[in-house]
């Protein structure tokens, strides 16, 4: 038995004929934050695309508790538990962000929906105000929260985070990474994808770095806090030990 | 003086059946990203049902539009899940695919019912504004598309499903990723668009003259306002039928006939220079 | 299902998919020219597609014919060999098909003569074909350019376009001055396709050689969405008398939208849709009062016999429509010709058609009352017949001696 909330397995992915990923790994266990970091092109958002389904496996398995999912439509595997953040927000522009919200959590009933948005209002108050503005017109931030805020509408068990500094000031990248802890809490694992190290390395409980479409390391992640040259060598192959963890 | 007020009241009463005409086109465009080269035939197909509803099924006219639109949605609905769904990839494909269901749907109707022109005679009377005709049966098919039209905003507005539709014209993998079936969104959406586009043949049906190839007439001026109204953007399509139909009307009676399509044309082109994303500035580029 | 519509069923899947089909369609191989064999004559029409109201009036009123000629025992000359239609539809084709049809309707039959094809642009691209293989044809085209060209095997049946119009100007403005209804503005209004500008302009022309002033002149482009604002622009300058010249459906929508902006007045057609014997019934009440000029009537003497028959024949229809009638004095050209002759060999016909002249009977039925052709293949004397709608038919107006009805105004 897979204890195990998400597991992927060997996995191979890619647009056309260009395989963006290969033979990729990992696994997120219940209440978990997972850092996948890597430098540009290492195929880290193809994999979070890969596990939603947005882009197809060529190669490997996904499983969800367990249950194979690959082979599941995306919406499919969103109805059973799997959010992701896009890069770059993807909100619904023309819509407010209160239906934003609203269809964050198409599926539930009214009474579940409401408690959802406030949950949602809780964890960030700045969109208390703008729920009735158009998507399409805030600033990057208030996207950001909208877009973390309608993955959440679902009460998702896993929620995956495409880069979600790109772009935005480091005081509401900040406020952006404090609320995961706070999803920790309500009991949804995270799994966040970032370039920029630093931050992802003081909140998360493991990392895997990609490069070149490949898993190079996988584990605490501990080393890279204190050596900052620890990165650049895993990145040029140097040493490939300390691999292992989950997979 | 009078004359002004008869183009104004012309425009507006032409822009209603021309907002429906675009209705269809506008959805299917916006949810599925298709360009629906079939939406002359399902205007036609709309109008051929109406007329067998009405003189052979006896059907009110009005009644018989709303059989239509059911008629050729199930048509629509057929043809999206029979091969449209699985021409996703491949523009092109699906391009030829629509434009072959268009000449089958003309060859079949030019069988079935020979090239004579047919009409749905609804004759209402005629309302003087002053010195000012109104045909009655054109102020009731404006109601008509005005419900029509009304009724759909509303849903696409203020329900939760609409919502959705709506969502999945801004970001169909977003729509994905919260969970929502966009396939049945998408046939939904097709199967709407298409009885809309059947509901405008009907309409259509009960003041003008059709045969089996009239669609076409009718589909540039849809196409037109698609345009006009910025991709996708429903209000912008309300405003670009008046727009249209003001233009038209207008060229028609303070210049020429002969420069009708021309204006139109050149209007597209001013639209798709300096505002490509419609009157509203809102729809897709 | 009628055998029509099984014929358009063929035909269309045929024009739709390639000419070979056409070519397939309605015409068969030919035998040698024994003397108990069937002549055989060509109908090339457009019995499918837009003018297959026009083609299939020509086509039953050939064969009406055809049949009456059998009846009364073949051509006598030829031991009573039986006439025998062998038709192609020529459906929507464009000109340059139309000219390999008629090519490869003369190569797998053995015809003495061809009658067709309708439209001018489609009997322009027939003629050099059956000028090239001496059959001749015998055509109820209007164009004037059809016996411009010097071709020695046309025959044309009914007055010059050129004259068509100007007559109708020049007959109804006589009739209106004559019915106290002094005209002194005209609009024009017309489909934009040359044919109906070259009549407007006519008309245009002859207005004002009349002192006519014409107050607007609109072209528009067939298939209209919308005639209500035309009908404004047409009606802006008060006209007292209009020309119009278009299809039947937009014909039917630009006069409701007439009415509708309050125009009573006379309305000269021109064209096709005016003669059409759905016009009244497409049309309905606006229809009485049109005037339009035409190749035939169905109340010219002579044509008694054929219109009975014609109706038993197809009882959908009140009266045979102008082609009708155009075709079965073809029919009638050809079979005096035959007599005449007494061969079924295609150039003697010809000679023996250039001195046909019929002046009773059925074949007669023109409104000069005699069919006979000048040295370029014009009808001798050829007039326009100007009708008038009256009580959902057309009635005669002019030539005065042939008029079965007194042209009416409405003020």
């Amino acid at each position: 038995m897979d204890d195990h909330l998400l597991r992927v397995r060997s996995i191979r992915a890619g647009y056309g004929d260009l395989t963006a990923i290969d033979d990729v790994s990992m696994a997120v266990g219940e209440r978990e934050i997972v850092g996948v970091i890597g430098p540009n092109g290492a195929g880290k958002s193809t994999l979070l695309r890969a596990i939603t389904g947005v882009v197809p496996l060529t190669a490997g398995s996904v499983t969800w508790c367990g249950e194979p999912i690959d082979r599941l439509p995306t919406d499919a595997r969103a109805r059973r538990g799997i959010a992701m953040v896009q890069e770059g927000r993807r909100l619904f522009a023309s819509l407010s962000v209160r239906d934003n919200l609203v269809l964050g959590a198409y599926h539930a009933d009214r009474a579940t929906r409401q408690a959802a948005e406030d949950d949602v209002l809780e964890l960030f108050p700045a969109l208390r105000d703008i729920r009735g503005r158009t998507a399409g017109v805030l600033s990057g931030g208030e996207q950001q929260m909208v877009a973390i805020g309608r993955a959440l509408m679902s009460r998702p068990r896993c929620l995956l985070i495409d880069e979600p500094s790109l772009g935005l000031a480091p005081f509401i990248v900040d406020e952006i990474y404090r609320t995961l802890p706070t999803l920790v809490e309500l009991g949804v694992a995270v799994v966040v994808v970032e370039q920029e190290v630093g931050r992802v390395l003081k909140v998360v409980d493991r990392v895997m770095v990609l490069h070149e479409g490949r898993s190079v390391y996988e584990g605490s992640g501990e080393r890279f806090r204190t050596d900052p040259d620890a990165l650049a060598s895993v990145y040029l192959g140097h040493e490939l030990a300390d691999q292992g963890g989950a997979a | 003086m009078n004359t002004l007020l008869n183009v104004l009241l012309s425009s507006v009463l032409l822009a209603g059946v021309y907002f429906i005409l675009s209705l269809g086109l506008n959805i299917i465009l916006g949810v599925l990203d298709i360009v629906n080269f079939a939406h002359g035939a399902l205007i036609i197909l709309g109008a051929y049902s109406t007329y067998v509803l009405h003189t052979h099924l006896s059907l009110d006219p009005f009644l018989a539009v709303l059989a239509d639109m059911v008629v050729v949605g199930v048509i629509g609905a057929v043809v999206y899940l029979g091969y449209l769904r699985f021409t996703v990839n491949s523009p092109l494909v699906r391009m030829f695919a629509l434009i072959g269901f268009s000449s089958v749907v003309s060859a079949l109707l030019l069988m079935a019912f020979g090239s004579d022109y047919r009409t749905i005679p609804v004759d209402l009377g005629t309302w003087y504004l002053g010195s000012i005709p109104v045909r009655v049966s054109q102020v009731v098919a404006f109601v008509f598309a005005a419900a029509l039209g009304g009724a759909t905003m509303l849903v696409l507005y203020r329900t939760t499903l609409g919502k959705a539709v709506r969502a999945v014209t801004d970001d169909r993998t977003s729509v994905q990723l919260v969970g929502i079936n966009d396939r049945r969104l998408s046939l939904l959406a097709f199967t709407v668009g298409a009885g809309l586009a059947g509901a405008a043949g009907g309409i259509i049906a009960t003041y003008v003259t059709f045969a089996s190839d009239s669609g076409l007439a009718f589909a540039i001026i849809a196409f037109a306002i698609v345009i006009i109204g910025g991709l996708g953007d429903i209000w912008g399509g309300a405003i670009a039928s008046f727009l249209v139909a003001l233009l038209l009307t207008a060229v028609t009676v303070y210049l020429s006939s002969a420069l009708v399509n021309t204006a139109l044309f050149l209007l597209v082109l001013m639209v798709l220079l300096l505002r490509p994303r419609g009157v509203l500035n809102r729809g897709r580029v | 299902m009628s055998k029509a519509w099984r014929r358009t069923l063929v035909c269309t899947v045929g024009v739709t998919t390639m000419s070979l089909a056409v070519a397939a369609c309605g015409s068969g191989s030919g035998d040698g020219g024994d003397s108990s064999d069937p002549v055989q004559i060509g109908l090339i029409e457009p019995m499918s597609g837009p003018f297959a109201d026009n083609g299939t009036q020509a086509d039953r009123g050939a064969s009406l014919c055809v049949d009456q000629i059998n009846a009364d025992g073949g051509i006598k000359a030829l031991d009573g060999a039986k006439l025998e239609l062998r038709k192609q539809d020529t459906g929507a084709a464009q000109p340059a098909q139309v000219a390999n049809q008629a090519q490869s309707l003369i190569d797998s039959n053995d015809l003495s003569a061809m009658i067709g094809a309708w439209a001018s642009s489609y009997t322009l691209a027939v003629a050099p074909v059956t000028e090239q293989n001496q059959v001749p044809l015998v055509t109820e085209s209007f164009a004037d350019d059809i016996v411009a060209q010097g071709y020695t095997y046309v025959f044309k049946i009914p007055a010059p376009a050129s004259e068509m119009g100007k007559q109708g100007v020049i007959e109804v403005l006589n009739l209106a001055d004559a019915s106290d209804y002094p005209i002194e503005r005209a609009a024009v209004v017309a489909e934009n396709t040359s044919s109906a500008q070259v009549s407007a302009k006519a008309a245009v022309a002859q207005l004002e050689e009349n002192g006519v002033s014409v107050t607007n002149e609109e072209y528009f482009a067939p298939g209209l969405t919308d005639a209500n604002s035309l009908a404004i622009k047409v009606l802006s300058g008060k006209p007292q008398f209009l020309f119009a010249q278009a299809g039947l459906a937009d014909m039917k929508i630009l006069q409701e939208a007439l009415v509708r902006q309050g125009y009573t007045g006379p309305i000269l057609g021109s064209g096709s849709a005016l003669v059409n014997p759905r016009y009244a019934e497409t049309v309905g009440k606006p229809a009485d009062g049109v005037f339009t000029s035409a190749g035939w009537n169905w109340d010219l003497p002579g044509a008694e016999q054929f219109v009975e028959d014609f109706v038993a024949k197809n009882s959908e229809f009140d009266f045979p429509g102008q082609e009708a009638g155009e075709d079965c004095v073809a029919v009638y050209a050809i079979a005096a010709a035959l007599e005449a002759a007494g061969s079924r060999d295609p150039s003697d016909v010809r000679d023996a058609l250039a001195q046909v002249d019929i002046s009773d009977g059925t074949g007669s039925m023109v409104a000069t009352g005699r069919t006979k052709f000048e040295e370029n293949g014009q009808l001798v004397d050829a007039t326009p017949v100007i009708v008038q709608w009256q009580d959902g038919k057309p009635r005669t107006v002019f030539p005065k001696d042939v008029a079965t009805a007194e042209p009416a105004f409405v003020k």
